[in-house]
């Protein structure tokens, strides 16, 4: 059987790296993009104007996760044997504010590959994007794949549908599917609303003068960041594996990441005023060895 | 030359520029030190937060024989330099330089 690759949120960081390492296996990958009016395939320009894949390797189609017929066409055309949907409306925060759109994306788009699969009847096996989110107010420390999941925003709730959706399927219709519950990884391809690629990206524009200052949200938070070609490799073995089963990918040791720029003045002033409070560079420079780590670096 | 090798060739130059000015900028990041470059603003809070996440990859490790092998300062590198240069290379791209 030859190896098919198909791959739903191709334009986005994890779309893009799992694209690349898919094509240095030998697949032939194809890609769902949506229409839009401004240009949104930047992270793989570079792999679709490589002679070495383009129109032979490496395809695109116009499609949605919101479009049952399109995507039942798409996977008649294809036959896929690896399904790997990362599409997703998988901003937190927007979530908020476009409720049922993630919902309709997040959850129902799972659930309408998931029926494809079955109405095609294509021997296939479909990965599904989970996230560390679905933990939300987490029930214990350190999370592993049979910790209680308690979401706590929109796109927590809809992906905790594409969860268990994912695995009724699998125990009901004996389909290989499974959720990789992935916890944060980012890269130089992290869309710059996310924190990360926030911060990155405003050192470098303020040590360049660009930018005066960073303005960011919940310093509490604490994550575990890796780096996200790493867990593509990771989701690729899951659908490698024999059994189809769930795993959750993170680094091994907890490597404290509290935000940089988090301090205990920051957090009682952003608390108690509600108004959120400034940094002055000296404060930062005196409680914070990653923004110096940071300027050093990106000088050298 | 095509625009992107004259872009290259451009961030080059720069780059060395930067390399000998390293002690200069240095210093003018000492007197900037009292300038406020990181706020807080409630805009960007969310209604109901996610404080913590940790997870054991334990299974993985097990039974996929996946670990993750970036340390959390190579990633913050690796992704500074990128966005040094990408805001480089934009910076002149507008000005014409």
């Amino acid at each position: 059987m030859s190896k098919i690759a198909l791959i739903t949120g191709i334009t986005g960081q994890d779309g893009s790296y799992l694209a690349e390492l898919l094509l240095e296996k030998g697949y032939e990958v194809h890609g769902v993009i949506r229409r839009s009016s401004s240009f949104n395939t930047g992270r793989i320009d570079h792999i679709y104007n490589d002679p070495k894949y383009s129109g032979s390797k490496f395809f695109l189609h116009y499609g949605d996760v919101t479009d049952t017929s399109n995507i039942n066409r798409l996977l008649e055309k294809i036959e896929p044997i690896e399904i790997y949907n990362l599409a997703a409306q998988s901003h937190v925060k927007v979530s908020f504010e476009v409720p049922e759109y993630t919902a309709e994306v997040d959850a129902v788009g799972t659930l309408r590959f998931l029926d494809a699969i079955r109405e095609t009847g294509i021997k296939t096996k479909f990965y599904q994007a989970s996230t560390s989110e679905l933990y939300g107010k987490v029930q214990e420390i350190p999370q592993s794949e049979t910790t209680p999941f308690y979401p706590r925003s929109p796109y927590g709730v809809a992906k905790l549908y594409g969860y268990w959706i994912v695995k009724n399927y699998r125990e009901a219709y004996n389909l290989f599917a499974v959720n990789g519950i992935l916890f944060n990884h980012e890269s130089p391809r992290r869309g710059e609303t996310f924190v990360t690629r926030k911060i990155t990206r405003a050192v470098a524009r303020i040590v360049l003068g660009l930018q005066d200052k960073l303005v960011l949200g919940n310093l509490d938070a604490k994550r575990d960041w890796g780096y996200a070609p790493e867990y593509c490799e990771g989701m690729w073995r899951m659908l490698q594996h024999d059994q189809a089963e769930d795993f959750l990918l993170q680094p091994a040791k907890h490597i404290q990441s509290e935000n940089s720029a988090n301090s205990p003045s920051a957090k009682s002033a952003s608390k108690s005023t509600g108004k959120g409070m400034v940094l002055t560079k000296k404060e930062l420079s005196q409680r914070c060895k990653v923004q110096k780590f940071f300027v050093q670096s990106s000088l050298h | 030359m095509q625009s992107a090798e004259v872009l290259r060739s451009k961030f080059t130059t720069l780059n060395q520029e930067l390399r000998t000015k390293n002690k200069e900028l240095s210093t003018e990041y000492k007197e900037l030190i009292n300038k406020t470059v990181v706020e807080v603003s409630p805009s960007y809070f969310r209604p109901t937060e996610v404080d913590l996440l940790i997870g054991n990859p334990a299974k993985a490790k097990e039974k996929l024989g996946w670990e993750a092998k970036t340390k959390l300062n190579e990633l913050v590198r690796l992704m500074v330099k990128e966005d040094f240069q990408e805001v480089t290379l934009k910076w002149y791209t507008l000005n014409n330089v």
